[in-house]
């Protein structure tokens, strides 16, 4: 609580005295906010290497490590232009699925890997943009029509199954995709550009002013709809490549891609201290340091021999704990 | 301060949590029931033979097949002087099965039971390894065929498509057929996957056969909204249900419904032994199959062959080789005799059927002469309920 003595009446320095010892707090709140994270992936690195004896950070396990959290880290990326609008979304891992399957069917036909990317990035952008459009004209809900989205890419993947059985990816064609270095590389100037278009362009910064109060936006400028439509895209763009490397890691095509990455992302938004609701606190690196934290913990805690259900249990706790001190009240509902 | 006290108590949270156990993975438990003992074999260096460590992932225990399987597991792990080493799949994403696979290799395992999971980047990581893998011929695909073909590491693929899957579907559809349903429905798993597939071919070929007629289904991942719509929309004209799924939701959507009196209703994979054990009793299931345990127990072998250095079977060619097949059970005496006599402590195999597949324990049969013997284990007049109860008594000392 503030205390300050005032007396009879306020004067412009007792004022102005207020006003600094508000911006002195509201600064010191940030930097906490911004080092938490940090604070909460090395204490777990630390942790986890004490009673694994080393060998958390032995290469064997980095290159892991690397492993899984890559899809979820090139999601995320993605995943931060999205939130930073309150663009909650189901939609996510079945749009995967649907941009994996499209990029193993082209490719086994005999289509050049690139051109079965594009088409891949071409269907995963074109379903994320049915919710920006839903959203932008129809006026629904984003949540609302993400889970249509959802059946329909679900119900798409099932269908294209059904007929054609299992679908392997040609592994043996482009198995070089997997190798660590192309993932470090691609990790690398994913996140560069992400963060060069987040935080230093107009289109970043309108996404923030969007998520933190889209009517004072829009009397400023800001085109939303145009803005809504590019994090969409982007979002769909990392899904088509995080889609690329799971079918790759997991050999075939269908409903198992992506499955459970929509709880994934929404865990490390919220563990890396990124606002669910977007807006100007939004901070790029944020979900990034968060699926860390996820994988650290799902990585350590097997390490140690015990069952991925305890790693669930811990998640869940810290889950609870992040959103109950960090979430705005002030800003109101979660999903709007 | 509060965003400071969450992380400290975060930290201090997993601090317990980890302090709860020892760092080291449980040990295998004893069996209760059965001794289990076999003689010590040694090498010829004088050491005794095991000492492997093996993993395994599939659903927690508190599934009831997971808990058989687990069950199998540990007492061959006893049988051969190994450990076992689980991995609880919460989810069946490709991330996730690689993260399992790729956890029990960081714990130390030598071997792999690989019950699904078809990435060809996976068998190259455990071929990278040096560990040893076995699996299912649904793994089996062109690709992966690229990556384990000559490897030393396969220890060979458990042969589904010898029609294990469709036997199933359609013998526990049979047991409708002679309990007298003729309208049936089913709910089952996504198309897509061979097992399921095969199942309902299994069921669909039933009912063709039986001159059963089958008014819908569903298949997807709802088994619960599947089953309940299935019920509201033609629950009056069904006198028959089957489901190709784990839980009993067909069995609550049935009896929500309120058509327990009047739909017979199967299942392939029952659930827990309790349960299933109730379920008989009360009339809300009317067959089930039984010795799903087994086929794990010739994995965990061809693994134990291929890591204590003994001969391997089935080694030619795709190292495909057969799958013991389940049995239908449809009362509740015979569920009770499945329980305990092939889902207990003892895994329908006695130590002696066991071992008698390693060189190492029987260096007095040949490659041959083993695998005639799995080949003699796979036919229905060794591999039937009354057969394994009455082996399985003689082991115990019951007779």
């Amino acid at each position: 609580m503030l205390k300050l003595q005032v007396s009879g009446h306020s004067s412009p320095e007792d004022s102005e005295q207020i006003q600094n010892e508000l911006m002195r707090r509201a600064k010191r709140n940030e930097r906490i906010t911004f080092l938490l994270p940090f604070a909460g992936v090395l204490a777990l690195i630390v942790l986890f290497t004490t009673l694994t004896g080393g060998q958390f950070l032995s290469v064997d396990n980095l290159k892991l490590l690397l492993n899984q959290c890559f899809s979820m880290e090139i999601v995320v990326i993605g995943g931060a232009f999205l939130y930073a609008i309150g663009g909650l979304d189901m939609a996510i891992g079945s749009v995967m699925a649907l941009s994996a399957m499209v990029i193993t069917l082209l490719f086994n036909a005999g289509l050049s890997l690139a051109l079965s990317i594009l088409a891949g990035i071409a269907v995963s952008v074109g379903s994320m943009c049915i919710t920006a459009f839903v959203r932008n004209y129809l006026k629904v809900s984003p949540f609302i029509a993400s889970m249509c989205v959802m059946n329909i890419c679900q119900g798409l993947v099932l269908t294209i199954v059904a007929k054609l059985g299992v679908i392997t990816f040609a592994y043996s064609r482009a198995a070089w995709i997997d190798s660590t270095l192309t993932k470090i590389l691609t990790l690398v100037i994913m996140a560069l550009l992400g963060y060069v278009i987040f935080n230093y362009t107009r289109f970043g910064k309108s996404l923030r002013a969007i998520g933190g109060n889209e009517r004072a936006a829009r009397i400023s400028g800001i085109k939303i709809e145009k803005c809504v439509f590019g994090a969409y895209s982007i979002m769909g763009f990392a899904l088509a490549i995080a889609s690329l490397f799971s079918v790759i890691r997991g050999g075939t095509a269908d409903t198992s891609i992506g499955n459970g990455m929509n709880l994934n992302v929404m865990t490390a938004i919220v563990l890396g201290g990124f606002p669910l609701s977007g807006g100007a606190n939004a901070k790029f690196h944020a979900p990034m340091i968060g699926a860390l934290m996820v994988t650290i913990l799902t990585n350590g805690l097997g390490l140690l021999g015990y069952a991925n259900s305890m790693g669930y249990a811990i998640k869940g706790l810290l889950f609870v704990t992040v959103v109950a001190l960090t979430y705005e009240k002030s800003k109101g509902k979660l999903i709007s | 301060m509060k965003r400071l006290l969450a992380m400290l108590l975060s930290v201090a949270m997993v601090l317990g949590l980890c302090a709860c156990g020892s760092a080291q993975p449980k040990e295998t438990e004893a069996t209760q029931a059965a001794t289990v003992s076999a003689p010590v074999v040694q090498d010829d260096s004088g050491n005794s033979i095991g000492g492997y460590k093996i993993g395994f992932f599939y659903l927690p225990e508190s599934d009831g097949l997971s808990a058989q399987y687990h069950r199998a597991l540990d007492f061959c792990a006893e049988l051969t002087n190994c450990e076992m080493e689980y991995y609880d799949m919460m989810n069946w994403s490709a991330e996730d099965l690689s993260t399992a696979v790729e956890t029990l290799i960081a714990n130390g395992c030598q071997g792999i039971i690989m019950i699904t999971g078809n990435s060809p980047a996976l068998f190259q990581y455990m071929n990278e390894k040096g560990v040893y893998y076995t699996g299912m011929t649904r793994s089996y695909t062109d690709e992966v065929a690229l990556v384990v073909d000559g490897s030393e590491y396969n220890c060979g693929w458990l042969d589904e498509n010898s029609g294990m899957n469709v036997d199933m579907g359609y013998g526990v559809t049979a047991a409708l057929a002679e309990k007298g349903c003729k309208n049936i429905a089913y709910v089952a798993g996504a198309p897509g996957n061979q097992m399921r597939d095969d199942r309902v071919l299994g069921i669909e070929k039933a009912a063709e056969e039986f001159g059963m007629n089958i008014v819908t289904s569903y298949r997807g991942s709802d088994f619960a909204s599947g089953a309940a719509d299935i019920l509201a929309t033609h629950g009056a004209e069904l006198d028959g249900m089957v489901g190709s799924i784990n839980g009993d939701v067909c069995i609550a959507a049935i009896n929500s419904a309120g058509y327990a009196d009047t739909i017979k209703y199967a299942q392939i994979d029952a659930p827990s032994a309790e349960e299933t054990e109730s379920y008989f009793r009360t009339g809300h299931i009317d067959a089930v199959t039984a010795g799903n345990n087994v086929f794990i127990v010739q994995s965990y072998m061809q693994l134990f062959n291929a890591l204590s250095g003994a001969d391997r079977l089935f080694n030619e060619g795709n190292r495909v080789y057969p799958m013991i097949p389940n049995f239908i059970v449809s009362d509740e005496e015979g569920w009770q005799s499945t329980v305990k006599y092939t889902a207990g402590d003892v895994p329908a195999l006695t130590p002696d059927e066991i071992l008698a597949l390693n060189s190492l324990y029987t260096p007095d049969t040949t490659v041959e002469q083993k695998e005639a013997l799995v080949e003699k284990y796979c036919s229905s007049e060794y591999w039937n309920l009354d057969s394994i109860v009455a082996r399985v008594k003689d082991y115990l000392g019951e007779n």
